[in-house]
């Protein structure tokens, strides 16, 4: 599966170790350098999504017993295909001149 | 009403399985959210309102896609299977008298268009290979009765010719509610029926499952 903007920041905050809901935007917020504020709406479809993709599972309840999730084997391929895409869009982007040089 | 009991409402906006799934967790999170909130409460409340309401839309959209599937494949099917029949009719000349449509290949031939379309239609209809393979029999579980009984009465005014040759040029009407007819009879309709279900199978199998294997090999 192709993930969605928000789907893809849920996986790249996923890398650092599993997180509860709350968590997990606020890390989406901070990856994204504010640009990305996903509601509860959004995060819990994703997960959904993610979930049903076999990309992320859950994990045991953290200290206040919150859910959490974790990244799957599959969730880690998925997001490294989703970044080498993303990589090869900028680079032709840069090529076309569209993006500046960084040599 | 605090803040609290607001969004509980909200959430009735979901479907009830997710809700049942994330509910107590979102109303959680929209409380630490709520705790940790800056800025004005109008915002606040701006941010949570258009975040439900274009989730909950997305998630009740998502639950009917299984229909718009069901829906696709029966009326692909449905066209092609009365195309034929009407086509039958409209070239009839009397040096083909006596010679009918046969139910075994016609039933072949409509399970074939049946599998492509609805396969086709899950293509664009779920990015989850996964969840395209459950839902693709239910699909057909809905679609492939109702196709079958159609199309046997295509048939049957075909071979029977039931209908003035004025109708050859059929109407939805036609299409949908004279099609519901009385099959010729029951063995038809079942060797119909298993030979439709065989090839739509086969042709699930040749366009949907090659993919499912794929994405499971990473």
């Amino acid at each position: 599966m192709t993930p969605t903007r928000a789907e893809f920041h849920v996986l790249l905050a996923l890398l650092d170790g599993p997180r509860h809901g709350y968590g997990l935007m606020q890390d989406v917020e901070e990856l994204s350098a504010g640009r990305l504020q996903i509601g509860p709406g959004t995060l819990y479809t994703a997960i959904k999504r993610l979930r049903t993709a076999r990309l992320i599972s859950e994990t045991g309840a953290d200290a206040e017993r919150r859910r959490c999730y974790k990244l799957t084997r599959k969730g880690r391929t998925v997001a490294e295909e989703e970044a080498r895409r993303l990589n090869d869009l900028v680079r032709l982007a840069r090529k076309r001149g569209l993006l500046p040089s960084t040599s | 009403m605090n803040s609290e009991r607001v969004f509980t409402a909200l959430l009735r906006l979901y479907p009830r399985r997710f809700r049942n799934e994330y509910g107590d967790e979102m109303l959680a999170v929209f409380s630490e959210l709520q705790a940790h909130r800056e800025g004005s409460p109008v915002a606040f409340w701006a941010f949570v309102l258009t975040d439900t309401l274009s989730a909950a839309a997305r998630e009740r959209l998502e639950g009917t896609r299984w229909l718009a599937t069901a829906a696709c494949g029966l009326l692909v099917t449905a066209i092609v299977g009365n195309a034929t029949a009407w086509a039958y009719r409209y070239f009839y000349h009397p040096y083909f008298e006596g010679l009918t449509i046969r139910v075994l290949p016609y039933g072949l031939g409509l399970g074939l268009v049946l599998g492509v379309s609805v396969a086709l239609a899950q293509r664009l209809l779920y990015p989850s290979s996964e969840r395209r393979a459950r839902q693709w029999m239910l699909a057909s579980a809905i679609a492939l009765p109702i196709v079958v009984l159609f199309c046997s009465a295509a048939i049957d005014r075909t071979a029977t010719g039931v209908l003035p040759i004025a109708n050859v040029h059929p109407s939805l009407r036609d299409l949908f509610v004279l099609g519901l007819a009385q099959p010729r009879s029951w063995s038809a309709l079942a060797t119909e029926f298993g030979a439709m279900a065989a090839s739509a199978l086969a042709a699930r199998a040749l366009l949907v499952a090659p993919f499912i294997r794929s994405r499971h090999a990473h």
